[in-house]
């Protein structure tokens, strides 16, 4: 028999190891889905929120253009009767709406060469706006007393006023103006010169509206507004507003929705329709609303039933079928429902890094809910087979090859409960959030998004399986091969 | 004491100098052996004899690499195994040292053909070979036909021709059993030693085996009693027969 020749060990190729670990997983088959299933769930909670918050992402945007769609003849009706103030004007003016500029800086005349400079300094004006408007009560009011918009830079005007803001500024720690102490000065001295400028397209919208006061002929805005697809808008493009004719076609036909609506609900007051719509839907007369109103009106029967009641009771009904009617009911619906939605968008408006924040503390916690599950079932799959372990030890098993298995186990378990956690979490947050917003969310479904969140969630199901199992395997690995040895 | 006996075939495989082995739990200390000097040439059969508790189990870990005495020194082949680094000892127990243990610890989601090519998969023998001589393997314990069975499909005796012929996968040059029969009936148990005594007779293999099994006085050439981690007495087999009274005295 040969001398003994001891040489290191070469380790198991990757090929066998992940056989001998998948044979060992099939035998397994239940503990194994059970580890499945914990990631699954973990993963699935996490996809939930994911998705839920994706999509009720993608239903606020769409609401929000469809409100702002919807309420272009407001808009309209409010701009040609209102010239706005300096505040409004600064608004309009750092919002990202070049049409909107270019109105406003040939109305006023402006020569061109100022665009630039007026529009990045009203941005740089909300911008401190806005800063002052986030600061707490205290301190706003030790900084600008009562001040509230552009009067706050009016206010810092003279010297002693400034020297003050400056001083007190200082005295709070905490408080960092955007840019800098210098630029904020610069930006006090250069704006007499922006308000002056401000005040001149006010002066130029009060001229446009006082210009078109002779096409109103006593009538509201919103009646006038009607025919703005015809004269009317010719007049108001002739004043100097922005109008093309696309805008005209929609704000009039929506003025003229406005108006029928107003006449239709105005109906109501009547005594007699009022009774005759609480009889006919078995309701008192106070729960009579424009609400019930128009949920009732959907239907052709019942619009016809609403034109005859209107007619007995004299009023006029001139131009108006069932048809009209119950176009009018759906608008009116949608935009209730539109209503009851925009909180929610002014939620997010208001506390944008609120939700964004507690959405990535559950998505945290879930993920440690995720690692821990399964560390855990790793501990377990560990510490049941330690024999098994140990034996392969015995065998010739280096502690990487443990430790290899052990991994390729839990990436396996991973990627398996995370994609099917994904799916699950994604059909039950895209279903919940179908159920509370109704088409609209199936309409504007951010599948692009969804789809890289699910893929997203699977790799961090796979990465999560990989770092719990990390300390399974080292014990894994560390075991004595005589824990073999012992009799049981 | 034991240089005086030596074998016919032999020379040294296992030496072991003034072995010991402390366990520290807490406040308490168990000396598990005491200093065991041990010489055991190649081609022999040792039954390793002792009450539970009188440190066998300690000892055998030693030998096989798989625990590292506290001082003292074991030389397998005049290689001390307490200078190997990790990945030598895996080379170790891969190649040189063949393991049977009392509850067989075969590999329960793998075939009679698998858990015997699994040592070989570890000493990187390709895949086509491993088959060739893993059956080799089970048509030597009589196990040819069953080799696509799993564990849970097999008796315990069939179990520990598996572990036996497991054992043997990489040709090692030593056997380590640890109360082979312990866990089988008299008849099987009987087989099982049967198999040990060919491999011993007809591979010359040297088989170091702890047991409380009288039978194995039978096919042993020496026999080694522990107690209280020392070595109590050495005694060839013939020398043994001769006092058959007293060591059925000393196993009760």
């Amino acid at each position: 028999m040969k001398q003994i020749e001891i040489k290191d060990q070469p380790p198991l190729g990757i090929g066998r190891t992940v056989s001998l670990t998948l044979t060992g997983i099939r035998y397994r088959l239940f503990r194994s889905l059970v580890t499945v299933g914990v990631v699954a769930v973990a993963m699935a909670f996490l996809m939930n929120v994911w998705s839920e918050s994706l999509v009720r992402g993608a239903v606020l945007r769409a609401t929000t253009l469809r409100a702002a769609q919807l309420h272009q003849a407001f808009v309209w009706a409010t701009k040609l009767t209102n010239p706005g103030t300096p505040d409004s004007i600064l608004t309009g003016m750092a919002a990202p709406h070049p049409e909107a500029v270019d109105e406003a800086m040939s109305m006023a005349k402006l020569p061109p060469g100022d665009r630039l400079f007026l529009e990045s300094r009203c941005r740089q004006a909300t911008g401190y706006l806005r800063f002052f408007a986030a600061l707490d009560y205290g301190a706003r009011r030790q900084l600008l007393r009562q001040a509230q918009g552009t009067a706050i830079f009016d206010g810092l005007q003279s010297a002693s006023a400034q020297a003050d803001f400056f001083a007190k500024a200082k005295e709070m720690q905490s408080l960092q103006l955007p840019g800098g102490d210098e630029t904020f000065q610069k930006f006090l001295r250069e704006w007499p010169g922006v308000k002056e400028k401000l005040e001149c397209i006010r002066a130029a919208r009060a001229a446009a509206i006082a210009q078109l006061q002779p096409s109103l002929r006593g009538h509201t805005a919103m009646e006038t507004l009607a025919g703005a697809d015809g004269a009317f808008g010719a007049a108001i493009r002739a004043a100097g507003f922005r109008f093309p004719e696309d805008m005209a076609r929609t704000v009039a036909e929506q003025a003229r929705q406005a108006c029928d609506s107003q006449w239709l609900e105005a109906g109501l007051l009547r005594p007699t329709v009022r009774q005759a719509v609480a009889g006919r839907l078995d309701l008192t007369l106070n729960e009579v609303n424009p609400l019930v109103l128009w949920e009732f009106l959907k239907s052709r029967e019942a619009a016809g039933w609403y034109l005859d009641r209107l007619k007995e009771a004299n009023v006029s009904v001139a131009g108006l079928t069932p048809e009209r009617l119950m176009a009018l009911a759906h608008v009116q619906t949608e935009e209730m429902m539109l209503a009851q939605l925009l909180p929610l968008e002014a939620g997010t408006e208001e506390g944008e890094t609120g939700i964004q924040e507690r959405m990535l503390w559950l998505i945290l916690v879930s993920m440690v809910v995720c690692a821990v599950g399964i560390a855990n079932a790793m501990l377990m799959s560990v510490t049941e087979r330690f024999r098994e372990i140990a034996t392969l030890k015995c065998l010739g098993a280096l502690d990487s090859t443990i430790m290899g298995m052990c991994v390729i186990e839990a990436t396996v378990l991973g990627v398996t409960g995370g994609a099917a956690g994904a799916l699950a979490g994604t059909l039950l947050g895209v279903g919940r959030m179908s159920a509370a917003f109704g088409g609209i969310a199936v309409r504007t479904l951010p599948t692009g998004p969804l789809a890289l969140a699910m893929a997203g969630s699977v790799l961090v199901g796979i990465a999560l399986a990989a770092v719990a199992a990390l300390y399974p395997s080292f014990k894994a690995a560390r075991l004595a091969p005589m824990e073999a040895m012992r009799v049981e | 004491m034991s240089m005086t006996i030596t074998s016919a075939n032999g020379r040294v495989i296992i030496r072991t100098v003034n072995l010991k082995k402390l366990y520290v739990k807490k406040d308490v200390v168990t000396e598990a052996l005491r200093g065991v000097d041990v010489e055991i040439f190649t081609g022999e059969f040792i039954s390793l004899m002792g009450p539970s508790g009188s440190g066998k189990s300690t000892f055998f870990n030693m030998v096989g690499g798989l625990d590292s005495p506290t001082s003292g020194r074991v030389f397998i082949d005049e290689v001390d195994v307490a200078q190997l680094t990790a990945v030598e000892l895996a080379f170790l127990r891969c190649r040189k040292i063949g393991y049977i243990f009392q509850s067989y610890n075969l590999i329960q989601y793998l075939t009679a053909l698998e858990n015997v090519t699994t040592p070989m998969a570890f000493a990187g023998v390709d895949a086509d070979e491993a088959r060739t001589r893993g059956m080799e393997l089970l048509a030597l314990v009589g196990l040819k036909e069953r080799w696509f069975h799993r564990p849970i499909e097999m008796s315990g005796g069939q179990q520990q021709r598996v572990a036996i012929a497991r054992s043997m996968a990489n040709r090692p040059s030593l056997l380590l059993c640890d109360e082979p029969t312990a866990n089988l009936d008299l008849k099987t148990g009987r087989e099982i030693l049967e198999i040990l005594r060919m491999l011993n007779q007809e591979r010359n293999m040297t088989i170091l085996c702890a047991t409380h099994d009288h039978r194995m006085l039978d096919i042993c050439d020496r026999l080694i009693w522990i107690r209280d981690g020392r070595i109590e007495r050495i005694a060839r087999r013939d020398q043994v027969q001769i006092e058959v009274g007293s060591i059925g005295g000393e196993k009760a």
